[in-house]
């Protein structure tokens, strides 16, 4: 069931209604409400992925009980490396199996062998996968590191692992945070819901109007590409670049938005990304649950940025590459992680990381010029990288790549479409207004009075009629 | 939560006003004239009814005998063309309507038209039978494999289209269905925009797809064969030609030869007749059939005279 569909405004207001005025009275059948109902809403596209949901969920919870009962270390790390081989066998099995089995295929060719007869298999890529895995893998290392109690109400952890609205592509929440939400009586709350509802709608205009006009031309020209001039190419990168953000930050939004119907609160997922002084802002910004889920899971186990020169090159490449590799089978992903490794190394090695930890110009209307370059700078350096991102093999990069860095990057673009960049220019403007809140509009309460407010809504929603754009997935689906 | 659901309720309210103000402003809907039953049971529109097609580009007017398209100048000489969707034809402006083109192909010849979306083959018929007052010389059926499929109601029972029982050889006069219903829809002019948008593709593509399968394997032969037999035991066919379109299965068409039909079997020689998101004929389109059926009907008739 996509957001974006009838299907989704259909169940959400009946499964709300359930939730608040049927089930109220009591918080398990309110949880079991939210499970079933989120086991409907994962089961719409293929009912039998559930079962690997309800696997992955019993083997955690068992798991936390029984970290809990034991003592003895060793049988603690038998417990967690269970778990750990468990969620991400299954990872592997769906997601790189033939990926991994393609890769030695070539090797051993290059290697000389030959007569290797790969046996590929028809895999069908459960949708969001390496979200609920994630999600319920920070329960057992929290269980087993002591920062979280193991629950022994079944019903809560298995409606925490599944929780509809960020189940197929996040945030992804960590147990601390999200588990907890489940235990406790939730009551209706007036201004979060309405929050919720102006977060939804900003959500659908950035995945309606923005994300799907700028993937019917990106489309075209990354899959022409050697058709197109350098500056077409240019502009092709660019509408990525803003489709990349507003499909997922606009998934992100209507998921924190749902989630505040129910009296639920999930972690930011995206602060503005695209408006950041340097890398290293930009990582602090983009994809939020899942920057810090590596910071906490790998990278500080892996020793952070402490020790040699040495160790703070190799994590820093290993955060990066494992990043991209999460996104999906293919090198292209792997080079766009190591390239923005090489991005955010000087930064790291010269101790200017954390050099930009405000909102920029915070309190002002306007950047200084030098805050102004820093954003075009990170931002060029961002729209190379998902050239990587987007191609749909490393050739096609490096082949579009090249077609950027020719003579025609100085002719007339064949693709540009004024109405699509219009609407980005009225999207960023009203992002840049709002970068200091948790997302562009939700300020909009304090400033302006309900008249205003409401208009400002009907607009959106004759935008998100008049101008969207032909119905695309969400891109974050596939991973 | 009773403040959260009333400002819902407003908000709702007022995007239901709204949205029907942009609607009607921008004409995003096209105007579906009501329907009437006369006293021969033909479900036709209401006569002397106006409207405008989707972003009002062109208007449509049913003329005051209950069909679309334009009267002729007098009524000698006049050949009829009956049939569904595609001869009402409201998608394209009035020049574009096949009386308009076959009067340039036969300009001997006067035309009136009865066209219907839903018109089964048999319901066809029955028009042309019921035409009488206006004594055409001749009838001109356009029909498509499910015109002839859902002709017969032990096949598939459409209350609101008249079809043919086979089993007890008995006509089943089509009756309005939720006439009231539809009148709320197609004057709620939004709502009617959501239906169009959400509904009526995917009917399409269904169609689309049951015209495609019946092509390769026709599965109700036997039955289309003996609906066929019927109509030509029941009725005079010595003075209608049926134009069938390019995707008819081979089978009805020497079935329909068999019984003593004249046909015509359109030939798609090209790809652009239609819409691009609707299987509909454009100007163009309707412009290369009458090519063909004007060829097809001198051959039919001119020997005949």
């Amino acid at each position: 069931m996509f957001f974006n569909s009838i299907d989704f405004a259909i169940f959400l207001p009946v499964v709300f209604c359930l939730y608040w005025f049927c089930f109220n009275k009591s918080l398990k059948i309110q949880n079991l409400l939210l499970l079933a109902a989120s086991y409907l809403f994962y089961g719409w596209w293929d009912w039998r992925f559930l079962s690997l949901i309800v696997f992955s969920s019993c083997v955690d919870f068992f798991i936390g009980i029984k970290l809990a009962e034991s003592t003895k270390d060793y049988q603690r790390k038998l417990l967690l490396s269970a778990s750990i081989i468990v969620n991400l066998g299954f990872l592997g099995f769906f997601k790189y199996f033939n990926f991994f089995v393609d890769s030695f295929t070539q090797a051993f060719t290059l290697l000389g062998t030959s007569t290797v007869d790969p046996i590929l298999l028809n895999i069908v890529l459960p949708v969001g996968i390496s979200f609920y895995t994630f999600q319920t893998l920070s329960y057992s290392i929290d269980v087993y590191k002591g920062k979280l109690e193991p629950t022994k109400d079944i019903i809560a952890f298995f409606a925490f692992v599944s929780f509809f609205p960020q189940l197929v592509a996040g945030p992804i929440e960590r147990a601390t945070n999200l588990l907890p939400q489940f235990y406790r009586r939730r009551t209706f709350n007036y201004a979060q819901s309405v929050d919720g509802m102006r977060q939804i709608l900003w959500g659908l205009f950035k995945k309606m109007v923005i994300a799907d006009n700028c993937a019917f031309y990106a489309n075209d020209i990354f899959a022409n590409h050697s058709n197109y001039s350098g500056s077409t190419l240019l502009v092709g990168a660019f509408l990525f670049t803003l489709q990349i953000y507003g499909d997922f930050s606009g998934y992100s939004d209507v998921a924190i938005g749902t989630s505040r119907l129910f009296s639920f609160e999930l972690m930011q997922n995206f602060a503005f990304p695209y408006f950041s002084r340097d890398v290293a802002e930009f990582w602090r910004r983009w994809h939020i649950s899942l920057s810090t889920w590596f910071r906490d899971y790998l990278y500080i186990p892996l020793g952070g940025s402490k020790g040699n020169t040495w160790m703070k090159v190799r994590n820093t490449f290993i955060i990066f590459v494992v990043s991209g590799f999460w996104h999906g089978a293919n090198w292209t992903f792997i080079i766009w992680g190591a390239l923005n490794a090489l991005y955010f190394l000087p930064l790291l090695l010269l101790k200017r990381n954390r050099s930009n930890l405000q909102v920029v110009a915070q309190g002002k209307y306007l950047p200084s010029l030098k805050e102004f370059f820093s954003i075009l700078i990170t931002f060029t350096l961002t729209v190379f990288a998902w050239i990587f991102f987007r191609a749909e093999s490393v050739t096609q990069a490096v082949s579009y790549v090249n077609g950027i860095f020719s003579l025609s990057l100085f002719s007339i673009p064949e693709v540009f479409p004024i109405k699509v960049l219009s609407l980005i220019g009225i999207f960023t403007l009203i992002e840049w207004l709002g970068r200091e809140q948790k997302y562009a509009i939700e300020d909009i309460k304090k400033v302006f009075p309900k008249p205003i407010r409401w208009a400002f809504y009907y607009l959106i929603i004759v935008a998100i009629f008049s101008f969207t754009g032909q119905e695309q997935e969400f891109i974050y689906f596939q991973f | 939560m009773k403040k959260f659901l009333l400002n819902i309720f407003i908000f709702t309210f007022l995007s239901l006003i709204l949205g029907e103000v942009i609607v009607r402003a921008n004409r995003l809907n096209q105007e579906v004239p009501q329907r009437t039953v006369d006293n021969n049971g033909i479900q036709k529109f209401i006569p002397n009814q106006k409207g405008y097609w989707a972003t009002g580009e062109h208007s449509w007017q049913v003329n005051k005998l209950g069909w679309s398209g334009e009267l002729p100048q007098n009524y000698d000489n006049l050949v009829s063309i009956i049939g569904d969707s595609y001869i009402a034809n409201f998608m394209n402006p009035v020049e574009c309507h096949q009386n308009i083109f076959l009067k340039k192909q036969l300009p001997e010849y006067n035309f009136v038209e009865a066209g219907r979306p839903g018109v089964t083959f048999i319901e066809a018929v029955e028009i042309s039978q019921n035409l009488t007052p206006l004594k055409p010389n001749y009838h001109i059926i356009y029909a498509r494999n499910n015109d002839f499929i859902e002709s017969i109601q032990e096949v598939r029972n459409y209350s609101d289209r008249t079809q043919i029982s086979l089993e007890r050889a008995k006509i089943i006069p089509g009756q309005l269905k939720y006439a009231q219903a539809k009148k709320i829809l197609y004057n709620w002019k939004l709502a009617f925009y959501f239906f169009n948008r959400l509904a009526t593709p995917a009917a399409e593509n269904k169609e689309s797809e049951i015209n495609s399968k019946a092509q390769k394997k026709f599965k109700h032969l036997a039955k289309v064969e003996k609906l066929l037999e019927l109509t030509s035991d029941r009725y005079d066919i010595s003075n209608i030609i049926l134009t069938l379109h390019p995707d008819t299965a081979p089978a009805i068409v020497k079935k329909a030869q068999e019984v003593g039909f004249k046909t015509i079997l359109l030939e798609k020689k090209e790809e652009n007749w239609s819409f691009e998101h609707d299987n509909h004929w454009t100007c163009y389109g309707h412009e290369r059939v009458s090519v063909q059926v004007g060829t097809g009907f001198k051959k039919a008739f001119n020997s005949v005279n």
